[in-house]
């Protein structure tokens, strides 16, 4: 009969590679400010697009419904306006955004922790930092 | 509340035994209802045969899909079927769930369910259960879909005047782009003449959502509990309050009903939370250096049934080895 604890481990480490495994691998084969990075920027792309629309259409019904002259309605400070909202808009979804990254992040993290420290054990080797957090941590 | 519990017990019993074959077939059933729904929105211009193939079509990616693939599925199904009535007014409509969609349905998917489910409940006038559901469980994320769906369902009654404005029998592609200025134009219109009323009623909605948050979450005995009655109680004065100072158009009469209604439900649906999450039986296999495991993994809730049947079997085999 073999250990029961170790095919205790086991079973929990399959168990974790059927569910959230791969979900967490992928999260955490980037480094945690490349995985914010790329999530915050389709985010932003995606806002981005968004405001565009919005503005387009209160033009369009500017122009189109209440026949505002082109010439008054498109001024000198008309697009630093637009500016001003859309990189306003961007900055706050960033910071909100970033913020849940990060958690999302943290918790993929961890849960690899604990991966990586069940299969040392089962190696009967001492726990090992593999993870990317760790990395940047060393390098620093 | 024994006998409940029990029932309760049975219940989750029969779930767990086959979770994923069950969630799948929820899953369809729970999109063919919806889609039958949404297909409600194209008023028999589109043909019978070919309004249940879209409708079988769209159940049956929902139940293998993530949400995020459902959201888009919606909103295309949405427009398609607007669209076989009014094609103009298909692209407003459109326009706005996707503007909806890039600000907050693809950052988040699952919470933007909220809004469906809440559109879900317009339809069966029970829409605050989701409002409650949502800030007993969700919390302050849930907000902006908890919104959306109140002022969608607040300028619902536009959608029929905004069809009859450029009918499909009427329909050219030369006037394309007029009848959608006017269509826009109408509805730019409404929402400016009605806003107020609307945002009187979304502020209840989500002054009792944020309430029930709060409560939900103080680490008191019976917290949910108290959530949900708090979010019933500030939805219902809230709301006649919107209907009085803002002019809401809210039924006085069936508003009690449907928020008392839709409490009951999020309490039957609260008694099925506080268990421990039993896992169902898992299926996995690994190997060492000596050996390769095919492991079953049968949750405790199983394995204590299993070993009393096999006690009683022991048992009765003892008995009859005794009486030869």
């Amino acid at each position: 009969m073999e250990d029961l604890r170790k095919i205790r481990a086991m079973v929990n480490l399959a168990i974790y590679d059927k569910h959230e495994g791969d979900m967490d691998r992928k999260i955490t084969s980037n480094y945690r400010r490349d995985y914010v990075y790329k999530r915050g920027l389709s985010m932003r792309i995606g806002v981005f697009v968004g405001c565009a629309i919005v503005v387009l259409l209160y033009y369009s019904y500017m122009l189109f419904v209440k026949s505002a002259d082109v010439f008054q309605l498109i001024g000198e400070h008309t697009f630093i306006k637009i500016g001003i909202v859309v990189v306003a808009v961007l900055v706050i979804y960033t910071f909100l955004c970033s913020f849940g990254y990060r958690r999302e992040y943290d918790y993929a993290e961890k849960r690899m922790h604990v991966y990586e420290k069940r299969i040392s054990w089962l190696n009967g080797q001492k726990p090992k930092h593999i993870s990317n957090c760790k990395k940047d941590e060393k390098d620093i | 509340m024994i006998e409940l519990a029990v029932y309760r017990q049975k219940l989750i019993k029969l779930y767990k035994h086959s979770q994923y074959r069950l969630n799948i077939i929820l899953k369809f059933l729970g999109g063919l209802a919806f889609f039958f729904m949404l297909s409600s929105a194209c008023a028999g211009a589109l043909p019978a045969s070919k309004k249940l193939v879209l409708v079988a079509l769209c159940a049956l990616i929902t139940s293998v899909a993530s949400p995020m693939v459902f959201l888009v599925l919606s909103m295309a199904a949405a427009a398609v079927f607007i669209a076989a009535v009014s094609v103009e007014t298909a692209i407003v409509v459109f326009i706005l769930l996707f503007l909806l969609f890039l600000f907050y349905g693809r950052i988040f998917p699952k919470e933007s369910l909220i809004f469906i489910i809440m559109l879900v409940g317009y339809k069966l006038k029970i829409p605050y259960a989701a409002v409650i559901f949502a800030a007993i469980y969700v919390g302050a994320r849930a907000i902006v879909p908890v919104g959306a769906a109140v002022i969608f369902s607040q300028f619902e009654y536009c959608l029929a005047k905004m069809v009859s404005i450029s009918p499909t029998s009427g329909f050219s592609e030369s006037t394309i782009a007029d009848h959608t200025v006017e269509i826009f134009s109408y509805l730019c219109g409404e929402v400016y003449g009605h806003i107020n009323s609307a945002i009187f009623v979304m502020a209840a909605v989500v002054i009792a959502l944020v309430a029930g948050w709060a409560v939900s979450s103080l680490h008191i005995n019976y917290e949910k509990e108290a959530g949900i009655i708090v979010t019933a109680a500030i939805l219902i004065i809230g709301i006649f309050l919107a209907v009085i100072i803002g002019g809401a158009k809210v039924s006085v009469i069936g508003l009690p009903v449907s928020v008392v209604l839709s409490a009951a439900i999020v309490f039957v649906m609260r008694l099925f939370d506080d268990l421990p999450d039993y896992k169902s039986t898992e299926w996995v296999q690994f190997q060492d250096n000596n050996y390769f495991y095919y492991v079953k993994a049968v949750p405790k809730i199983h394995a204590f049934e299993n070993e009393e049947q096999s006690f009683a079997n022991e048992e009765t085999q003892r008995r009859h080895g005794s009486e030869e």
